[in-house]
């Protein structure tokens, strides 16, 4: 599936996001695989959630990166349009 | 009956938490002031998921209309309140936070009574007819004691339940609890800077803790709705932040901040659950 203009901003912004915060090169993260299996705990998915909505400007609660467990998924899921759950 | 150890948190340990400042508290729960899992069955507001489960318990214990009801871990006084709407004769409510039963005292509630003592020191006149214990459970065991002795805790505080309550007569109890994470994952950050000398049941020790003394008449497990408790608390505290910092100071509102969030995803992905009991006293042998 293509992924629209939006929907591959996000995902770069949250590439370059993760790569700070787990102190790894950005082409190492790969947007398919787990946040938790890059070790992204509980207090990190906090404040990642928290930059994420300061860059969107939208209020974004702490469990959607657990609803959406990829930067894929995630990126996919803002950019289409739909309320947070 | 005498008073025996506290196996859980000490009255200073409570107070930590829950004396922090009242009207920090004001700010982000619901106007009841209710520090616990609201149920949100029938509603979105949060006020309207605090009273419901007041009224869930009050059901679940039979307490309507009967003479002496106890509140284990009363907070600032809500249920004691709807109890005596619900026409009960004495609400009697134990805390061990100053500020809460302060409050309790200043409302003047006829009927409602409200006691700093733990109730491993409590010792009643007479029996009640219904115990309820909403968010208190939790504060029962340390994390620093061992599986025998958080037991034999528990099996204190069920068989003065038993002890005190007529054949028949119901605890309603709720707490959170592990589910699929332990207690070696209780994070030095709850255990230092939110709930010191605490520590969460498993359903099973529950079960384990109450046998012979009570059955368990039914249960439920509303994590879910623990997750969406604590984000609308949080939500209302981001929403009066500044109001909070001039009250606290920044990093009570940043620990408390942070907290809220990891709670709710505790619960949103199931390390932690949420359970309401209904459990009635089999009686004296």
């Amino acid at each position: 599936m293509k992924t629209s203009p939006r929907q591959s901003e996000i995902e770069i912004w949250l590439g370059a996001l993760l790569s700070e915060v787990l102190e790894m090169p950005q082409a190492q993260i790969d947007p398919t695989v787990r946040f938790d299996r890059y070790g992204l705990d509980s207090a990190a998915a906090i404040s990642v959630t928290e930059e994420l909505g300061s860059y969107l400007e939208r209020e974004l609660e702490a469990t959607l990166l657990y609803d959406f467990p990829t930067i894929r998924s995630l990126a996919q899921h803002l950019s289409s349009g739909e309320q947070p759950r | 009956m005498t008073s025996i150890d506290n196996p859980g948190a000490s009255a200073g340990a409570i107070q930590y938490h829950y004396d922090v400042s009242d009207e920090f508290y004001k700010l982000w729960l619901d106007e009841a002031m209710v520090y616990s899992c609201g149920l949100w069955d029938h509603t979105d507001n949060l006020e309207e998921a605090q009273r419901a489960k007041i009224d869930f318990h009050i059901e679940q214990a039979e307490a309507r209309g009967k003479q002496r009801v106890l509140d284990v871990g009363c907070g600032w006084g809500t249920t004691l309140q709807r109890l005596v709407d619900a026409d009960v004769k004495q609400a009697i409510g134990l805390t061990l936070a100053k500020r809460q039963a302060a409050h309790i005292e200043a409302q003047r509630w006829p009927g409602v009574e409200a006691r700093v003592e733990s109730w491993t020191d409590h010792t009643p006149t007479s029996r009640y007819d219904a115990i309820i214990s909403v968010g208190a459970f939790e504060h029962f065991a340390r994390l620093d004691t061992s599986p025998e002795q958080k037991i034999a805790g528990y099996r204190s505080f069920f068989q003065r339940c038993h002890e005190r309550l007529p054949p028949g007569g119901c605890v309603s109890l709720q707490t959170m609890s592990y589910e699929s994470s332990s207690r070696s994952d209780f994070s030095e950050f709850f255990a230092s800077q939110i709930f010191p000398e605490s520590d969460l049941p498993r359903l099973s020790e529950i079960a384990e803790a109450s046998e012979g003394l009570f059955e368990i008449v039914n249960l439920r497990n509303d994590r879910k709705m623990y997750a969406r408790t604590s984000l609308a608390w949080r939500a209302r505290l981001k929403r009066r932040r500044a109001e909070a910092i001039a009250l606290v100071g920044k990093d009570v509102v940043d620990r408390y901040d942070k907290y809220l969030q990891m709670w709710a995803i505790g619960f949103h992905v199931g390390s932690m659950g949420l359970l309401r009991l209904k459990l009635r006293n089999y009686g004296r042998k």
